[in-house]
């Protein structure tokens, strides 16, 4: 809106100098208002594709299977950051199966039947939110608790942390670009874009010549 | 889908919150009245306060309580809980549904009372099973 306000409190000054200068006057703030114009509905143009594009990768690169597409099915005007906290709810849960993980990791004699049920319970939570990577991680550490090697379990939790970290931390990012995408490419640039879309060349140029100050 | 004018109606039974939040929300969305609890204890409490249901969706490895059973053969919990309801003449549709695949769980929970058993996570296909098996039932 701000670009908005700046083209009127100039197009307003303009109408206050000499009839003469007005036209150079007029015809460089035209070209500078024409930039601003491209900018904001260029700005609002490229939030969403990097928001899409983000979402995108997820599912491209293997973070995320059909059942997030579940989730967001299920998004609505009524629930409209459904997607969000369901994801929130499972980190927020999720980090004390994790830390009993640990501190049965930590206990000896090791019990992988624990171990095994944990992780069994942490991948069924994630598996609702449709984390491929991480749920592909605990099904490997499940083998190795049915075999009982420890050193393999050990190395498969260090994997399940980093891909549950990772998404976490890319998912995130995405909920926060989806967020600006709405905030910022909303009604007020649209509006501000459409209300300037009005004053065309035309008018401008009508409103200056039939308001002479002789 | 409606039966007779009324909806089907369920009552989604797990211990993960995150799991309760999503299928409550994934039933509601096929127009189906949801409850949720966290285990079996907690449903066998609705059935004796006189609720009823048309469907019950059960977690297969949940336990009724922290303690040894837990550890010790996760889906114990769930026989005892469908044989429960089925002793006390629910005769509804309960559904399972499991992360562990095909076992011999699943065979211990069909001989209790359990009519079938889905592949968690719950998801829009297995939910238009159900209703599918609940309108076959009805007409």
């Amino acid at each position: 809106m701000h670009q908005f306000f700046h083209l009127y409190m100039t197009h307003a000054t303009i109408c206050s100098f000499p009839i003469e200068s007005r036209n150079t006057i007029f015809f460089f703030y035209l070209s500078l208002a024409s930039c601003c114009f491209f900018f904001i509905t260029m700005e609002g143009n490229q939030l969403p594709c990097q928001a899409s594009y983000m979402r995108n990768a997820l599912f491209s690169q293997g973070y995320l299977d059909d059942q997030f597409l579940q989730l967001e099915d299920l998004q609505d005007e009524a629930n409209p950051n459904f997607v969000e906290e369901v994801v929130k709810l499972f980190y927020s849960d999720s980090a004390r199966l994790i830390q009993n993980i640990e501190l049965t990791l930590e206990n000896t004699p090791w019990d992988f039947e624990k171990l095994d049920n944990i992780m069994h319970q942490y991948k069924g939570s994630s598996s609702s939110i449709g984390t491929k990577k991480v749920q592909k991680e605990c099904t490997q550490f499940q083998e190795y608790c049915k075999v009982e090697n420890i050193d393999g379990c050990m190395r498969t939790f260090q994997e399940v942390k980093q891909e549950h970290a990772s998404l976490k931390r890319k998912l995130e990012n995405y909920f926060q670009c989806d967020k600006n995408k709405a905030a910022s490419s909303s009604a007020d640039l649209l509006g501000a874009a459409s209300e300037y879309g009005k004053l065309d060349s035309t008018q401008l140029f009508s409103v200056v010549i039939v308001d002479p100050i002789d | 889908m409606k039966k007779g004018g009324r909806k089907f109606s369920a009552l989604v039974v797990d211990d993960d919150q995150v799991i309760r939040n999503f299928e409550e929300k994934l039933l509601a969305r096929f127009e189906l009245e949801t409850k949720v609890v966290k285990n079996g204890e907690e449903a066998l409490k609705l059935f004796r306060e006189g609720y009823t249901f048309d469907v019950v969706v059960m977690d297969m490895e949940m336990p009724v309580k922290n303690g040894p059973e837990w550890y010790g053969g996760t889906c114990r919990p769930l026989v005892q809980a469908t044989r429960a309801l089925r002793a006390m003449g629910v005769d509804c549709m309960i559904v399972g549904v499991t992360s562990r695949g095909d076992g011999p769980e699943k065979a211990e929970l069909e001989a209790a009372g359990l009519n079938c058993c889905w592949e968690k996570p719950l998801n829009d296909k297995i939910v238009r099973t159900i209703l599918d098996e609940l309108a076959k039932k009805s007409s």
